[in-house]
């Protein structure tokens, strides 16, 4: 489904932050990117999203190079993806109904079929009986959950997460990993990018590891 | 707050840019009507028959330039001379013979009322047999081309100053709004929106922004019109407001400048 092929990537000239990687994920996987701060993860991660474009090589989503793609087609291939984020990037001022229906409102469904799903995301995060709250009144634990519902709503064939359980204490971790892999058994790929081996070792799913932007096994 | 900064800059410069145009406006107005009154007089030499005169009446009305033409006698001229005078007619009492010369007074057609047509109607007049002199004024009808030509081109500098000031404010207002909801762009960008999407409300607040600050420009403008009619006890028809078109071209132009300047500022800050 999702292959990288020979791909470096470099910020500045002489200077680069990944080196060959070669990287093939399957329909319905769920791979951690794990490494040290600094090892590439977030910077793999942007290249899949398209947020970065490779520097060389190339990326095959479902057999098609999306490395040179059109700047103009890019939101349409966001919006069959989902993207968490460690900070959340939420909207504080507005309640978890509006963050979360932002991914639907772009795409101009009515508002009937936009409530319908929201409440029905939400249910499946444990956050549809704070709907009406303001995300800054929510733990961060909630606030991520928030920001899992916003990028699943859409039912995205692939969900990206760079360390979405940094701020987290190990409860609300836990709880973040259940509702992955609950969205994962739905049949959705997961790339979850983590520097916490221990949290990896735990969850017991298929890893990469990365080090100064090098696939080390 | 940002939004009232924005809109505030149009109104100001749209304020000034109107109240440039209507002074530019109401000189235009005048010029016209100064133009209207510019006529050529042609004297003529003395003892012509009034067959020769007749011809060359018909000769100068059958010219493409001229409107209308009046004859007026010696003793015509002697008569409005002395109206002139009025009280000091007795400064003519001495008089054996009317000095005064007979003559022609010209009118020109609107389109032929500037200063190089004149010219060259003069230059044909004079070649005409029997004309002993011309005149029309030629001083102080170049004065009032220069003088308008002068007023057109500070008209046109203070447009294009204030053109490119606002553009400069309403960009950098618009930048500061965009700082502000910067993280909401970036959100709307991770999950999919199109930069026309993301734009699209910006766009759409420049636009009333300039419709509001170029309706405010115009009552404020308005205002100070009717109180410069009423302190100087004018009639209100001497000295006239915008036209309704020149109106809808500032409302234009408001538009215009809020639209420009979030286009200005979106190149630079909206990444594709």
């Amino acid at each position: 489904m999702l292959q990288m092929l020979h791909v470096y990537k470099s910020y500045e000239p002489g200077h680069m932050v990944l080196h060959d990687i070669n990287l093939s994920i399957d329909k319905g996987d769920f791979l951690f990117i794990t490494g040290p701060s600094g090892a590439g993860k977030t910077t793999l991660l942007k290249l899949i999203f398209l947020e970065e474009r490779v520097t060389k090589g190339q990326i095959l989503m479902d057999g098609t190079s999306i490395s040179n793609i059109h700047p103009s087609k890019i939101p349409h291939l966001r919006r069959r993806m989902g993207i968490v984020l460690q900070d959340f990037k939420l909207l504080l001022n507005r309640t978890v109904f509006e963050n979360v229906a932002l991914s639907l409102e772009i795409l101009g469904h009515s508002k009937s079929y936009v409530r319908k799903k929201v409440m029905h995301t939400l249910r499946e995060v444990n956050l549809s009986h704070k709907f009406k709250i303001l995300t800054k009144r929510l733990s961060y634990g909630e606030q991520q959950k928030v920001a899992i519902a916003r990028a699943m709503v859409n039912n995205p064939f692939l969900l990206l997460a760079d360390e979405p359980c940094a701020y987290l204490d190990s409860h609300s971790t836990h709880e973040i990993i259940a509702i992955f892999e609950h969205i994962n058994a739905w049949g959705t790929t997961i790339l979850f990018a983590t520097h916490n081996q221990k949290l990896v070792d735990t969850v017991g799913k298929k890893s990469v590891r990365l080090n100064q932007g090098r696939i080390i096994n | 707050m940002i939004h009232l900064i924005t809109t505030g800059s149009i109104a100001f410069s749209l304020a000034i840019l109107g109240a440039v145009l209507c002074v530019f406006l109401n000189v235009d107005d005048l010029v016209k009507k100064w133009r209207k009154e510019v006529s050529i007089v042609l004297f003529l030499e003395d003892n012509l028959n009034p067959s020769k005169i007749e011809n060359l009446k018909t000769k100068i009305s059958e010219m493409l330039e001229v409107d209308n033409i009046l004859y007026i006698s010696k003793e015509e001229a002697l008569k409005r001379l002395k109206t002139q005078l009025e009280n000091q007619e007795g400064i003519l009492e001495g008089l054996e013979t009317n000095p005064l010369p007979a003559s022609f007074e010209i009118r020109l057609k609107p389109p032929f009322q500037n200063i190089q047509s004149i010219r060259t109607l003069v230059q044909r007049l004079k070649g005409l047999s029997a004309i002993d002199e011309v005149q029309y004024g030629e001083a102080w009808i170049e004065r009032l081309t220069t003088g308008f030509r002068l007023i057109k081109l500070v008209a046109l500098a203070i447009f294009g100053l204030l053109f490119m000031s606002t553009v400069f404010i309403i960009s950098n207002t618009i930048k500061l709004a965009i700082y502000a909801r910067q993280e909401e762009l970036e959100i709307m960008r991770v999950v999919g929106a199109t930069n026309l999407f993301i734009k699209t409300p910006f766009y759409i607040e420049a636009l009333l922004q300039g419709l509001v600050g170029a309706l405010l420009a115009i009552s404020i403008l308005f205002g100070i019109y009717r109180l410069f009619v009423s302190k100087v006890q004018m009639d209100s028809s001497s000295i006239s407001f915008l036209p309704s078109d020149v109106i809808l071209g500032i409302m234009g132009v408001g538009i215009g400048l809020g639209l420009f300047g979030s286009l200005i500022s979106f190149r630079r800050f909206i990444r594709t």
